[in-house]
């Protein structure tokens, strides 16, 4: 089997899943999924466990065959195209760096499949590592790094061969909380400076909000909504992405003349509903307000927790209407357990809808 | 000074409680059994030093003797055949296990408990009812292969099984094969770079290890060879010990020496020295 001939720097190229499907078994993956990615988008694929998105990502890299439907990466069918010859790059969640090479012979490693001459391949595979900051590092092997700079290497080698989409697969999962965050900021500047369309799973709701261009929230095995974050964040489609994405809780009211009456208020609905139906709503916790229970507005209750999170606070508070729910307010105001307090809606307006 | 005291005396009712055995036992348990391991060898270092007049190097600078050169041919026919019998076998292992293996860690990872059973069965089957089963494909075989040693070969391929599958699914469970073969192969590797170039490399300790364990098994080998009337070390030195027997023992330790030798080398390299910089 030929390798792959090299190819040339270029802006980002579209990805289409055409009702793919994918079957183990008995057991369904992916159900009929449907995804465009336009050139030089990050794309984000978010889903509890065992919803299809990493199906999803190793059926596009040739990893999984999948069961029926096309896969195309600019136009061109590649679902049936070998692994090696899809010309992607991909970056997995465990580390998979060659333990046998050193930094600068992994980085190298895709060119080496490419039969680029010697010496551009070094002088690429040195300033792909310039690029994630590891230019000092390039003769240290895999266990002389820390897992961080292990997945910038990592990222470095699927880049290098300036391949036509970047997948990557959970890349920040095992990285502890302060480098995730850095890896992740990373990882979105050296995509916007490439141009490169990227895939990205991940099951953490914080990261795909923060890098993505679009979300595509997958429910078994397909796509229950894609949108901008801020799309997703506020104006879910589905109970499964207002529940997936933020914290949110679930209120029901009933209409009545186009209002509904929340927490002791009258509210405006985005769109009208049947007069008498019973209306679904999800708060979140930064749309209400915590107020003293003698001089405050809205329905009173009892703290039940608070949680100190820096900047802010989130109080869990039983209602006495029988409803537990979540605020979010200023780090200042330190309620105490079991103190009688009023929760507030600031919304005048709310999406509604009924099942 | 206090603080020592208590210390001390902490842990030492931490010891008292603890459920390892006390020392004094311990030691007794590894004397007895050093001097169990230790008793047969340095009795076959005595019996091969023994002369006429009393102890010296008669026996040994004997082999170097050519004047013996006939009377130890057999001994060293013997050794030739054993070491080409271990190469043989450690073929098998490289060309046949090394690869099935990786297509079943790989590929077929429900087969894994089916190939564990397989390359255990050899060890679970006695030698002679396992020479009872080989003597008639032995026989065909050489008609057809046309060389006893090939054909004896290949039945210490399947002996050396159980040893050499447990030291290279060891080392692909150590790293995470699946995963280097995907990201190489996403690279754009074929799959003959792939092995060559990342699966060979990684599992070279695991490759080694397997190797050695099958010479080991290969020269220590009697009872098949002899059963099928081959004549490897083990069965030369069973013969020269009628007419000799001090060369046989001194062969004998020899043989021990190197497979003592071949195992300490593999703890070696089974020994990862790692330097972990924590950057």
């Amino acid at each position: 089997m030929s390798d792959p001939t090299p190819t040339a720097q270029r802006s980002g190229v579209s990805v289409h899943f055409r009702a793919v499907t994918k079957e183990y078994g008995a057991q369904r993956a992916l159900n009929g999924l449907d995804l465009e990615i336009k050139p030089g988008e990050f794309v984000a694929l978010l889903g509890p466990s065992g919803c299809g998105k990493t199906t999803a990502l190793r059926s596009l890299a040739g990893l999984e065959s999948v069961t029926s439907g096309e896969l195309l990466i600019d136009g061109e069918d590649v679902t049936r195209v070998p692994v090696n010859r899809r010309d992607l790059g991909m970056v997995f969640q465990s580390y998979s760096l060659f333990p046998n090479l050193n930094v600068i012979e992994n980085v190298e490693f895709g060119l080496r499949t490419r039969k680029v001459p010697a010496a551009e391949r070094t002088a690429r595979a040195q300033e792909m590592l310039e690029r994630v900051g590891l230019g000092d590092f390039a003769e240290r092997y895999a266990h002389q790094l820390s897992g961080g700079q292990q997945q910038r290497v990592a990222l470095a080698r699927a880049l290098v061969t300036r391949p036509r989409v970047l997948l990557l697969d959970e890349p920040l999962s095992a990285l502890d909380a302060k480098v995730r965050t850095q890896l992740r900021d990373e990882i979105r500047r050296i995509q916007l400076d490439l141009g490169i369309t990227t895939v990205f799973v991940t099951h953490d709701q914080e990261e795909a909000l923060a890098v993505a261009d679009r979300i595509a929230v997958m429910n078994a095995g397909k796509i229950d909504q894609i949108g901008t974050p801020e799309e997703l964040y506020r104006r879910p489609e589905t109970g499964f992405v207002a529940n997936f994405i933020g914290q949110s809780t679930l209120l029901t009211a009933l209409v009545h003349e186009g209002r509904i009456a929340l927490l002791g208020r009258e509210i405006d609905l985005t769109e009208p509903l049947p007069e008498g139906a019973l209306a679904r709503v999800r708060v979140r916790p930064e749309n209400l307000a915590l107020e003293s229970f003698e001089h405050g507005e809205g329905e009173p209750g009892r703290v039940v927790t608070s949680s100190f999170l820096g900047s802010l606070r989130r109080t869990t508070v039983h209602l006495d209407s029988g409803l537990s729910i979540v605020v979010q307010h200023s780090a200042e105001d330190t309620p105490e357990v079991d103190q009688q307090v009023r929760v507030r809606l600031l919304q005048d307006v709310v999406t509604a809808h009924v099942d | 000074m206090s603080t020592v005291k208590t210390l001390g005396s902490a842990r030492r009712v931490r010891a008292s409680h603890s459920l390892a055995p006390r020392r004094p036992f311990a030691t007794t348990v590894l004397v007895v059994i050093g001097l169990l391991f230790a008793l047969p060898l340095i009795a076959m270092v005595e019996f091969s030093l023994r002369t006429t007049t009393g102890h010296g190097l008669e026996h040994w600078t004997g082999l170097f003797d050519p004047a013996n050169e006939f009377r130890y041919r057999p001994l060293f026919g013997g050794l030739v055949e054993s070491l080409t019998l271990a190469l043989i076998a450690i073929a098998i292992v490289i060309l046949m296990l090394l690869p099935t293996t990786l297509l079943v860690r790989l590929r077929f990872p429900k087969l894994v408990r089916v190939l564990e059973f397989i390359t255990v069965i050899p060890i679970a089957i006695p030698a002679i009812a396992l020479v009872v089963g080989l003597a008639p494909v032995f026989g065909a075989s050489i008609r057809i292969i046309n060389s006893g040693t090939v054909v004896l070969g290949l039945i210490y391929g399947i002996l050396v099984l159980p040893f050499a599958a447990r030291a290279l699914d060891a080392s692909i469970r150590a790293v995470d094969v699946p995963t280097l073969v995907e990201a190489a192969r996403s690279l754009g590797a074929s799959w003959p770079r792939v092995f060559v170039r990342i699966l060979l490399p990684v599992l070279r300790r695991g490759i080694v290890a397997a190797s050695f364990i099958s010479i080991a098994v290969v020269l220590g080998e009697y009872t098949i060879a002899s059963l099928l009337n081959r004549q490897n070390l083990q069965v030369a030195i069973v013969s020269i010990s009628r007419s000799d027997p001090y060369v046989a023992v001194i062969f004998s330790l020899l043989a021990l020496a190197f497979v003592t030798v071949l195992l300490a080398v593999i703890g070696r390299i089974a020994t990862p020295k790692r330097k972990v910089f924590d950057v």
